[in-house]
């Protein structure tokens, strides 16, 4: 079975030598899955880290790499974990799993829809005729999904080597009911630790290095086929669940890095409104279907065209200035931040309640202030869930994870689990000897407040008139 | 607090959760596949259910809710709004679906969670060779994944035929 994934040998930076299947090789050359190269993994994060411009193609390389070594280690343990056709599977599936992504990775695919508005109506208002949305976007998965099944390239040599193209797009979808263990979609996956250290070595940043080799070497299954990690290398995942933490304020959420993707955010509902992108999921849907050259082209490139194209528009000045600002790499000013960490779900701050509930009709004054004057289009308000050291279902307390029972296992997927010596499984964050029971209690929340094409002095105004309002208010 | 949550909340309010009291199992767990069986009347509340060894479940709409709880603390703006009356219409296929069966005996927690399982197994799950399965197949797939069930089948046969009455065996969602 090895010299079977050595039909070709890529290198690559994270993992050194990946060999792939000849299925593998034929699945990476088709022109669908080389649209991936088009696609960077991070978005914007090269605007403030200028080397991460790595792709989804080498990091759905790295997941199906380490997908293979985890496979491959547990089968080591006992083949009877893993059968070989489950194996190919597996791997294919995690080769696969990113192939329905969007421009600029998530961007694109989180447009504004205001869905709501087809539900509910304001009281006394009389609810007029039906309000008729378009389909949304599908999510990046229910893409890949339609790409495996569907799009001819794929399908046909996933089915020429006898692998049904629905079994891999439901192990890639999590809604496999035969093949386990649930290695694509946990707090343990493979997407993860491909993605830190490929994250941390081309950004230049310490914190996503993982000791990947002694955490694949001490993992095994349970009965159920849930993933455990061995008790002696706790502090690993430990390491690799503080790391995501660091990293995730240091580069996913970077403030620079936020703001240019708000920005993108409003030119692609702007593009929307306008007709300019693609007006409805089915439209999507129908493009990733179709055997053309327009989901070839469905890259960061299909963006960056657009925002090309409409920065010189004279029609749309305001769209103009957004993509202007983009092409010339002018952020919008961060005014004002608050970033806290709470303990165990006590309240926020009283600032932070405060800008919640009453910045929505603050701003508009702030707006048209007359030392400020900035037009409303032009405020970002971000109210961002931070990144928690581990998912615990926040409903669940400690006290009740601790009472690990088969019936709750919806609530614990996500938790990293360890093999205690005497042979239990345990989960992780109810350890008191484990840092990350502690970290896990905590909750971070995080609100910024950004303007779009100012100057450093009118940043640093509306800064200090936004910290005089919430100190007046905090008197109340 | 943004649409999607005054909706959420809404909802909650119709289906007896206003207060959004959650902290039991049992609680949550009813949270969960009522809210998976309203969607399928078509009020698309934009969950998105995965199967995880125990049946469909939705992490999203526990963060949510969370997120939502806290919030209502000190935002009262769902007050300003209501349900239209096309959306009101669908808690009454929704109270069709989910109502507890006179026989067999059976309770809230064991009754959805049978019901949205059953759905879940029929249209969305995947496995190999599986085509248009009918009950049968269906429940020889949830005794493998849900034991307990395995002596309930003259429930789940109760649980399928509602299902059915409802256009949800031959339809995945009646919109």
């Amino acid at each position: 079975m090895e010299d079977e994934f050595r039909h070709k040998i890529i290198i690559d930076p994270v993992h050194g030598d990946i060999g792939l299947s000849k299925l593998e090789t034929e699945l990476i050359d088709t022109p669908t899955f080389q649209r991936l190269k088009g696609i960077k993994q991070l978005g914007f994060a090269h605007t403030v880290y200028p080397s991460a411009r790595h792709t989804r193609f080498e990091h759905s390389l790295g997941v199906m790499h380490i997908m293979g070594r985890i496979l491959e280690s547990l089968r080591s343990k006992d083949k009877s974990y893993v059968s070989e056709d489950d194996f190919r599977k597996l791997r294919i599936a995690a080769l696969l799993h990113d192939i329905g992504h969007y421009p600029y990775s998530h961007l694109m695919e989180r447009i504004d829809w205001d869905s709501a508005q087809k539900y509910i109506s304001k009281k006394g208002q009389s609810e007029g005729g039906e309000t008729s949305l378009p389909k949304e976007y599908p999510k990046h998965d229910k893409l890949g999904e339609i790409v495996i099944t569907k799009r001819k390239d794929i399908k046909e040599k996933l089915e020429r080597n006898k692998i049904d193209p629905l079994d891999i797009a439901a192990l890639v979808r999590g809604q496999h009911q035969s093949i386990i263990p649930n290695l694509l979609n946990a707090s343990l996956d493979v997407d993860r630790l491909d993605y830190l250290v490929r994250d941390s070595l081309n950004t230049g940043l310490p914190y996503g290095k993982v000791d990947l080799n002694y955490l694949v070497n001490n993992l095994e299954l349970t009965d159920e086929k849930e993933l455990v990690v061995r008790a002696k290398a706790r502090s690993s995942i430990e390491h690799m669940l503080m790391g995501r933490y660091f990293m995730f304020n240091t580069v996913y959420m970077h403030k620079t890095v936020f703001a240019f993707e708000e920005m993108i955010r409003k030119i692609v509902l702007t593009l929307w409104e306008k007709g300019k992108i693609y007006r409805s999921g089915e439209e999507i849907e129908e493009m990733a279907r179709a055997d053309s050259d327009d989901f070839l082209a469905f890259d960061d490139g299909y963006l960056d065209k657009l925002i090309d194209k409409y920065a010189s528009s004279k029609k749309d000045k305001q769209l103009a200035a957004l993509c202007k600002a983009v092409k010339l790499r002018k952020p919008p000013k961060l005014v004002y931040e608050i970033s806290e960490l709470t303990w165990d779900n006590s309240p926020p701050s009283e600032k932070y309640t405060i800008l919640r509930t009453k910045w929505g009709a603050k701003f508009k004054e702030f707006a048209k202030d007359t030392e400020i004057k900035i037009p409303e289009e032009r405020w970002i308000f971000s109210d961002i869930k931070g990144a928690e050291f581990e998912k615990l279902h926040p409903f669940m307390s400690l006290a009740e994870a601790r009472e690990f029972s088969e019936s709750k296992g919806p609530e614990l997927r996500e938790l990293v689990k360890i093999k205690e010596r005497s042979g239990k499984p345990k989960i992780l964050v109810t350890d008191k000897s484990s840092v990350l029971h502690y970290m896990s209690r905590l909750k971070p929340t995080l609100c910024r407040i950004y303007v779009i094409g100012i100057d450093d002095a009118s940043a640093g105004r509306i800064r200090t008139k936004i910290e005089r309002w919430l100190k007046s208010e905090e008197k109340i | 607090m943004n649409k999607d949550h005054i909706l959420l909340k809404l909802v909650l309010d119709r289906i007896g959760f206003e207060n959004i009291e959650i902290d039991k199992f049992d609680k949550r767990k009813n949270l969960q596949k009522k809210i998976y069986l309203l969607q399928l009347t078509g009020v698309d509340l934009g969950y998105r259910y995965n199967w995880y060894l125990k049946g469909p479940y939705c992490p999203a709409l526990a963060n949510d809710t969370f997120t939502l709880r806290e919030e209502v603390k000190y935002d009262d703006e769902f007050n300003d709004y209501e349900l239209n009356s096309k959306t009101k219409s669908k808690f009454d296929t929704l109270h069709k679906i989910v109502s507890l069966p006179y026989t067999p005996k059976t309770s809230e927690p064991e009754w959805l969670e049978l019901l949205a399982s059953l759905h879940y197994l029929k249209h969305i799950a995947y496995w190999p060779g599986k085509n248009n399965p009918e009950f049968a197949e269906v429940f020889e797939k949830l005794k493998e994944s849900k034991p307990h069930f395995a002596d309930k089948m003259e429930l789940a046969e109760v649980a399928w035929e509602r299902l059915d009455d409802n256009g949800l065996v031959a339809n995945k969602t009646l919109e």
